[in-house]
């Protein structure tokens, strides 16, 4: 990876970026994507020519087979530095890359860029990037956008590139100036190049906010928010700011945490419609302060009354920043739960770690922070894989962004100079796999194992597992889950650069992993690997028993290994899936 | 009479060997080791449950050789005793394994009582002199024989052709030398009289 990035990374990053300096553009042109996927929003700001800007898209790079042209855009009546666009690319085909450039007759190209289309409705394969607390530190964000790009750029994830969604804390503070010198700091090409050619979608933070409201945030991104409320007195200055979209097969939902959403709100009503209705097989939903973090930012616990619906609806994941770090939290089981309302099995995402100064996580489940499974402090970014019934997400640790960092010290001209990144690469922190199974066939099956007995000779322990069938025929692919053991092979091994505890922290592997404080459920075993997986689920280990099903009465015994180092008592809940 | 007396006792220690609730599967083990006879190595016994959260035990009795075993045996778990006496079996730890060293002869007997508690095997493994190496076997996993106790009942795995592993009905055959041995002790008692 490390080399790849280096080689790569770069010269993707600035090949469709414009080249024309900053004449007549104040903040170059960028993507967001509002629905439906035959279209595409461009946004810029020029230096004052405003009814003579175009935008022209191609269908090719060389832009020479013009598709569309949009005529002059007129200016937004926007707060703040005047002379903002918004194009909106409509009858674009779906799945589809086109090539755009922005300009006016005075200052001439504004930049650059191109994009993919939102996939077909029925696709059941799309990919995209994930991001987080971007606000505060331009050049660490420019460096952690450029190792984004480095990793699109690689051969196979080009799709990556399609979609970003942010999950909040774009800037520092909602006002143009953080918007003007972070976002969009105008040296800072490796994010001009990113923002160019990706479209980005999310929700607001606490530091997009102002007593619950937010002006500049809206301005920048006007997503399409089904109910945007103005503040009194006020001529652009909102609240209410959730929304969701769709992206293929899957459906994103965007909470304002800083509107209300208790029971009976505006908010809750239209979340509970909009996880009711999606027809969507996948289903994420993103607010900015998880309800479970590894901190140090506070849970946001009011949020936890949401914590049903997330069950209710069968919502896969929820995503989030506010802590300045990568973490993992959940609970499996009502024990591990210990009375908190948690939706079972939901993993929580944290992926604050976009720019913004990093945040050691605690990773005790003994204080504040409970349910903790995995957490890593890091400059990061995740990546999401939707490939049928199966989503894989993946936390990247982009490691030497930090300007400080001893580990892997920068160059001298990093990042003045964006063609020098030689200490910039991405390490892996952590995968998870989702699948969507046919049916939770566990109750009607009986799982047994013999004995584990150890191997001298290989240093594992041997057991056969038997499934044994007490219910109707099963048929296609029969897997066991392996609950309550932690999914070792999951987790990557990122430089601790990021760690600033001493000693520095050598496990992203939280204390009873799951559980919380006070509780005597000992959580998730983390010192077992069962060898022989064919899988995982949810980061949990699991192995297929039967790829053609086992028939009524029947039943199937398959060897399980185990790397058990500190000789535990083997232990599991066996949770049987048909595929 | 002393012939029957010795197997008497031997019926009654099997009887008391086990102070389980559970009833007990009884096996024999006799195993050929004339290939290694006069080099050294280790004899490995392990009893560990599976999903089963019910605390059973295992006990191995009668173990001879004309081999010699050599030194102390080390143990993990929940094991007590030493061969050649009884070596006692719990199934609470992760690995509860009874490693002794030995210089093989011609042959070890053994007699293995486990209880009827399903989730539990018992492993019996034979290693070279560095303790790694597998002998007697063809199980990558080094096991010349184990016995899965089951639902279903008791499966005996034996993976070398050196191994014999027989259930034994002792625990009926126990009952009839039983009655045999108060009725002896009451003819006794009538002659004394």
């Amino acid at each position: 990876m490390k080399s790849t990035l280096r080689n790569l990374g770069l010269a993707a990053a600035f090949s469709l970026v414009g080249t024309s300096a900053f004449a007549g553009v104040l903040k170059k042109p960028y993507l967001m994507y509002e629905m439906p996927n035959t279209t595409m929003t461009v946004l810029w700001q020029d230096d004052g020519v405003e009814t003579t800007n175009v935008v022209n898209w191609y269908a090719d790079a060389a832009m020479t087979q013009l598709v569309g042209t949009s005529g002059p855009v007129a200016e937004e009546t926007r707060p703040g530095t005047v002379n903002q666009h918004y194009f909106k690319i409509t009858g674009l085909q779906p799945n589809t890359k086109y090539y755009y450039q922005v300009s006016d007759p005075t200052n001439g190209v504004y930049g650059t860029g191109s994009f993919t289309t939102a996939p077909d409705e029925s696709t059941t394969h799309v990919r995209f990037i994930g991001q987080g607390d971007s606000r505060s530190n331009p050049a660490l964000f420019n460096n952690i956008l450029k190792a984004i790009s480095g990793f699109t750029a690689i051969p196979g994830n080009e799709e990556y590139q399609r979609l970003s969604i942010h999950n909040g804390d774009w800037v520092a503070t909602d006002a143009e100036a953080n918007w003007t010198n972070e976002w969009f700091k105008n040296t800072n090409f490796a994010a001009q190049a990113y923002t160019a050619n990706t479209p980005i979608d999310g929700v607001k933070g606490n530091h997009d906010n102002s007593s619950g409201y937010t002006t500049y945030f809206t301005k920048y991104f006007p997503f399409p928010y089904p109910a945007k409320t103005l503040k009194a007195g006020t001529t652009s200055t909102y609240n209410n700011l959730y929304w969701s979209m769709d992206y293929g097969p899957v459906h994103i939902t965007f909470i304002d945490s800083y509107s209300s959403y208790a029971p009976g709100s505006q908010q809750y009503n239209w979340l509970v419609n909009d996880l009711a209705s999606t027809t969507k097989p996948w289903k994420i939903v993103s607010w900015h302060d998880s309800s479970y973090s590894a901190g140090s930012d506070a849970d946001n616990t009011s949020i936890r009354a949401l914590e049903p619906l997330l069950a209710q609806y069968n919502v896969d994941l929820t995503y989030h920043g506010h802590s300045h770090n990568y973490a993992r939290t959940g609970a499996y089981t009502a024990s591990q739960a210990n009375g908190d309302q948690i939706a079972l099995g939901v993993p929580h995402y944290t992926s604050g770690g976009g720019g913004a100064g990093q945040y050691q996580p605690d990773m005790t489940n003994n204080g504040n922070y409970p349910h903790v499974i995995t957490a890593w402090p890091a400059n990061e970014f995740m990546t999401f894989d939707v490939n049928g019934n199966t989503m894989t997400m993946t936390a990247w640790q982009v490691t030497g962004a930090a300007s400080n960092s001893t580990d892997y010290p920068l160059s001298s001209a990093f990042p003045g100079s964006d063609g020098n990144s030689g200490n910039l690469y991405l390490e892996k922190i952590e995968t998870t796999v989702l699948h969507h199974f046919n049916a939770n066939v566990t109750p009607q099956v009986n799982v047994t194992t013999t004995g584990f007995l150890f191997s001298r000779a290989t240093g594992l322990y041997t057991a056969n597992l038997t499934v044994k069938n007490n219910g109707p025929a099963l048929s296609g692919n029969v897997h066991v889950v392996l609950d309550g053991i932690l999914n070792l092979p999951g987790l990557g091994t990122p430089s601790n650069m990021y760690s600033t505890v001493t000693p520095k922290l050598t496990s992203m592997i939280a204390n009873r992993p799951a559980s919380s404080k006070n509780n005597p459920d000992p959580g998730l075993i983390a010192t077992l690997t069962l060898t022989n997986q064919t899988g995982s689920h949810n980061g949990e280990p699991m192995i297929k028993v039967s790829s053609n099903g086992i028939p009524a009465g029947g039943s199937v015994t398959v060897p399980i290994t185990f790397k058990n180092p500190s000789n535990i008592n083997i232990t599991f809940n066996p949770i049987v899936f048909q595929e | 009479m002393n012939f029957l007396k010795i197997k008497l006792l031997t019926v009654a220690a099997l009887l008391c060997a086990s102070t389980s609730a559970f009833a007990s599967y009884e096996i024999d083990f006799d195993v050929n080791t004339t290939s290694l006879a006069a080099t050294g190595g280790y004899i490995d016994l392990q009893y560990n449950n599976g999903l089963s959260a019910t605390l059973a035990n295992a006990s191995v009795l009668n173990f001879s050789t004309d081999g010699a075993l050599v030194g102390s045996p080390m143990t993990v778990g929940s094991v007590t005793g030493s061969l050649p006496t009884t070596v006692s079996f719990t199934n609470a730890g992760g690995m509860n394994d009874y490693f002794h060293q030995m210089t093989f002869g011609n042959n070890v007997h053994f007699h293995l009582t486990v209880d009827q508690v399903a989730g539990n095997s018992f492993g019996l493994s034979f290693y070279g002199a560095d303790g790694l190496t597998p002998l007697l076997t063809s199980d990558p996993n080094g096991y010349a024989a184990i016995a899965d106790i089951t639902a279903s009942g008791l499966n005996l795995t034996v993976n070398s052709a050196q191994v014999a592993a027989s259930q034994t009905p002792i625990p009926a055959a126990a009952w009839l030398l039983g009655s045999g041995l108060m009725g002896l002790a009451g003819i006794r008692r009538r002659k004394n009289g």
